[in-house]
């Protein structure tokens, strides 16, 4: 059941009728039902893993406050972890590493290796996993006080909006508004629908168009074209940002109508001026996720320097691979890494992140370009099937360029202008929901236009999410 | 110029209200609260909105059917002639081969009046188009006083494989749905039918930035991919107003014809790719059929059937898989259930290849043939006599 489906449309506005007329205890209850039926209506069967992977944490959570000994303390947050890490690592990346270890003895001549399985890759299961995995670290920490109503908990794990594709919420924001009754009010619902109908027109118009441009400049073989190489990674970039923040912003927009606050995901990634801002700016659940569970544990910037540096490539490779089983998404991983640390040995002391009024405009935005195109580098390697052809590509940009706009250009640009005019009244307005703040006829304006792009040229053929896959 | 208003800071909406007071004008606080709703609900952007979106669909949009494939047009245009209410004495009812019939000549050839109007319309997905088609006339227009169904021999017992088409079914049935339009889907055709796909191809269809979307977005953005539409590149959206403004202009003209290939000629290996399957005595087409006749015959409307002309190898295909038995005693069975209905053997079958312009579509010459042929023929069509009914008539050449 897609976001984008009549499917979804009528089940959301069933639980909406449904949520408004119960009280709070029901509304939980109603809501669980609602995101299990959900999540299994992809496929049942999962719906065993997905509470499995809650129980763990739920159980977990209780365990460790049930002790004030810090040695079992740590004993139950390693469970909880290895639980964790081994259901994902399983059904995730078995088949990646039985691969790889494979290539490798047949590279040292010792020709054996584990068996391939073939294992369907539960929905979102990279999501609600580091989800159900931060409440237990946050209860270990001493940050969060466990939960013992188990309806509540599961709810938290599971709650439909952002179940398959994020953001990763966490407990101590999502549980505590799960457990506390929530308003509906004419606020809630109008910010919520405009984000919906945003997420949508990001998702239906700005992605799905563009991935006829995308797709077949990366499904091609080569030999390639610079400037169509160009054409299709611009085009990916925006589709994979249409996509996910499509997503991201629906699932908020969905949250506000019940009442929820859910975590802003995206904040205009592309106007990010370097790749300390970009992470920021993009998929920021997943970064601060990384950033608190991960570098912040390995020591962060407090070692100095070079460890800094380790741990920065150490989070980004790891975050990397948490995007999917394949060496390619190592190799971007590691790229973002490098470029993180580069910034981080190159950037002047006194240079925070910086808004175009606080330098000059022309030079703000020339950081903008050249740092969008370091992004787009990246986006090779994480779209191109394999690295090999990601690296073909990227050497075509500057060996086989030819001055000729491709087939397709024309229809970028259809894509992307009414994208930025609506983005930038978002910079402007510091807010993705500042087109609300718009006077009635430039916002009635925006409405009518960006309906009937959705309508009349939106791609309705049902697409996955992207992020589905991770 | 500013572009954004003057926001309250509380978007908490605990204290929305009481903001909301602070920022409303004095002269609003004065007006009734009912009032002060509507004026601001009527200045409000999505009630600016909503009005400019009805404009855009009922004076843009509307319109938008000049975007589409030659089908769509001829689908259009004859829906919104039957709705007008012309109540044409003489109806002629049919699938695409008989676009080809020049009604307004067969009109000229019995004086100005009465008039013939071709309501043959592309396949709209089975001979319930007929019924329905013949339903809807009776809904808007005076009872016609004659109904001339124009079908290929293949139409009736032989099933198309392309019927099991889903890419075929998928244009029918958005065929089906802009002729007959939303309103007449929900009353008419779902209730009948009992599918209640129709209620969402009603709901499809009564939006006309919706109903033509995959036209609009052919020729003015991308070709559209994913969505199943009879497509015609014709470069600039220009050039296809401007040819489907032609094609209005001879429908017009004509009385509802319309000629898919102007002198192109069909390849002997593309009928031959084309040959029709063999009979089939339980036809899904023969029930839906049989209801055109009995409501025409319900309702005392005369019925005469004519074959339109096939391939000359489609017609020997048809000779030797075994139609023509078949259908011949199938439409003497209808003649002596039906009083009204009369099937009329104009003898003018088989065409020579040069008259197609594809396996099943005549050309401009096939037409002009066929055309003068129903001509000479048409005081016998037209005739109101009582065909014999025991005589074992052979409508078939060559039988």
């Amino acid at each position: 059941m897609l976001f984008n489906s009549w499917e979804f449309a009528v089940f959301g506005l069933i639980v909406f009728a449904l949520y408004a007329v119960l009280r709070h205890e029901w509304q939980n209850w109603m809501l669980l039902v609602a995101s299990y039926a959900f999540y299994g209506a992809w496929d049942w069967r999962f719906l065993f893993l997905l509470t499995a992977s809650a129980l763990i944490d739920y159980v977990v959570g209780l365990a460790i406050a049930g002790t004030r000994d810090r040695r079992r303390q740590r004993l139950f947050l390693t469970a909880s972890i290895s639980a964790n890490l081994g259901i994902l690592g399983f059904f995730k990346y078995y088949n990646f590493f039985a691969g790889s270890l494979h290539s490798l003895l047949v590279a040292i001549g010792v020709p054996i290796g584990l068996p391939a399985l073939s294992l369907v890759l539960p929905l979102g299961i990279s999501f609600y996993t580091f989800q159900s995995m931060s409440y237990g670290i946050d209860v270990y920490r001493g940050e969060l006080k466990p939960t013992r109503n188990l309806r509540d908990y599961l709810l938290f794990v599971s709650f439909f909006p952002h179940l398959v594709a994020g953001p990763i919420m966490r407990a101590t924001n999502l549980l505590a508004q799960v457990m506390t009754p929530r308003r509906i009010t004419f606020t809630g619902i109008s910010d919520g629908a405009f984000l919906i109908f945003w997420g949508l027109f990001l998702k239906v118009f700005v992605a799905d168009n563009l991935a006829r441009i995308a797709n077949p400049v990366f499904a091609s073989a080569g030999p390639y074209d610079g400037a169509t190489v160009l054409l299709g990674v611009y085009a990916f970039a925006f589709q994979i940002y249409g996509d996910f923040a499509g997503y991201s912003t629906m699932a908020r927009g969905l949250g506000k109508c019940f009442g929820f606050e859910l975590t802003e995901n995206f904040r205009l990634p592309y106007v990010s001026t370097n790749p300390s801002e970009f992470w920021q700016r993009w998929h920021i659940s997943l970064s601060t996720w990384l950033r608190d569970y991960l570098y912040v544990p390995l020591g962060g910037n407090r070692g100095g320097a070079l460890k800094t540096y380790r741990n920065l490539a150490i989070t980004m490779l790891l975050g990397g691979l948490w995007h999917g089983a394949a060496w390619r998404f190592v190799v971007w991983g590691a790229y973002q890494g490098s470029l993180l640390i580069a910034y981080r040995a190159t950037r002047r002391r006194t240079d925070p992140v910086r808004a175009p009024a606080a330098t000059g405009t022309l030079e703000w935005w020339l950081k903008v370009v050249v740092f969008f195109q370091l992004v787009c580098v990246g986006w090779m390697f994480f779209r191109a099937p394999t690295v090999a052809q990601a690296l073909q590509m990227l050497a075509a940009v500057p060996l086989h360029f030819h001055f000729a706009a491709p087939y397709g250009t024309q229809l970028l640009v259809k894509i992307l202008v009414p994208l930025f005019i609506v983005e930038a009244v978002q910079l402007v307005g510091k807010d993705t929901l500042a087109p609300l703040r718009l006077r009635p006829a430039p916002r009635a304006l925006m409405y009518v236009t960006c309906f009937y792009l959705l309508m009349v040229y939106g791609a309705y053929a049902s697409k996955e999410f992207i992020y589905f896959q991770f | 110029m500013r572009f954004f208003q003057d926001m309250p800071a509380a978007r908490d909406s605990g204290q929305e209200a009481a903001a909301l007071s602070t920022t409303e004008p004095s002269h609003a606080l004065a007006r009734p609260a009912g009032l002060s709703l509507f004026v601001r609900l009527c200045g409000s952007s999505l009630a600016i909105a909503i009005a400019a979106g009805l404009v855009l669909e009922y004076a843009v949009f509307r319109h938008a059917y000049l975007l589409a494939d030659q089908s769509t047009v001829a689908i259009v245009y004859k829906g919104a002639r039957l709705e007008a209410g012309h109540s044409d004495p003489i109806i002629v009812l049919g699938q695409s081969t008989a676009l080809a019939i020049d009604a307004r000549r067969l009109q000229q050839s019995m004086g100005a009046y009465p008039t013939v109007y071709n309501y043959a319309l592309p396949n709209l997905g089975s001979a319930e188009q007929y019924y329905f088609v013949l339903k809807k006339y009776l809904q808007f227009n005076r009872r016609p006083a004659l109904i001339l169904l124009a079908l290929p021999p293949d139409a009736i017992v032989n099933r198309e494989a392309e019927q099991l088409n889903p890419y075929i079914e998928e244009i029918e049935r958005q065929r089906f749905r802009r002729f007959f339009g939303p309103m007449f889907l929900l009353t008419e055709v779902a209730p009948a039918t009992r599918r209640w796909s129709f209620v969402a191809a009603a709901a499809e269809t009564a939006l006309p930035s919706a109903n033509y979307r995959v036209f609009i977005k052919n020729s003015t953005f991308a070709p559209e991919l994913d969505e199943i539409s009879d497509r015609e590149y014709m470069g600039l959206p220009q050039a296809l107003v401007a040819r489907n403004r032609a094609i209005i202009d001879r429908l017009d003209a004509t009385n509802g014809q319309l000629i898919y290939y102007a002198d192109r000629v069909v390849a002997w290996h593309q009928v031959m790719d084309a040959l029709p399957p063999g009979p089939d005595s339980h036809s899904p087409m023969l029930p839906l059929f049989e209801e055109v006749i009995r409501l025409a015959d319900a309702s005392g409307i005369p019925t005469r059937l004519i074959l339109t002309p096939i391939c000359c190898e489609r017609a020997a295909a048809l000779e030797s898989n075994g139609t023509w038995p078949l259908l011949s005693a199938l439409l003497r069975s209808y003649e002596e259930r039906y009083p009204s209905f009369r099937f009329v053997d104009t003898g003018f079958l088989a065409y020579e290849r040069s008259d197609f312009g594809d396996p099943i579509h005549l050309n401009a010459a096939g037409a002009e043939r066929f055309n003068a042929a129903l001509v000479t023929r048409w005081p016998t069509i037209v005739a109101p006599t009582t065909p014999p009914r025991t005589a074992a008539r052979r409508p078939f050449p060559g039988q």
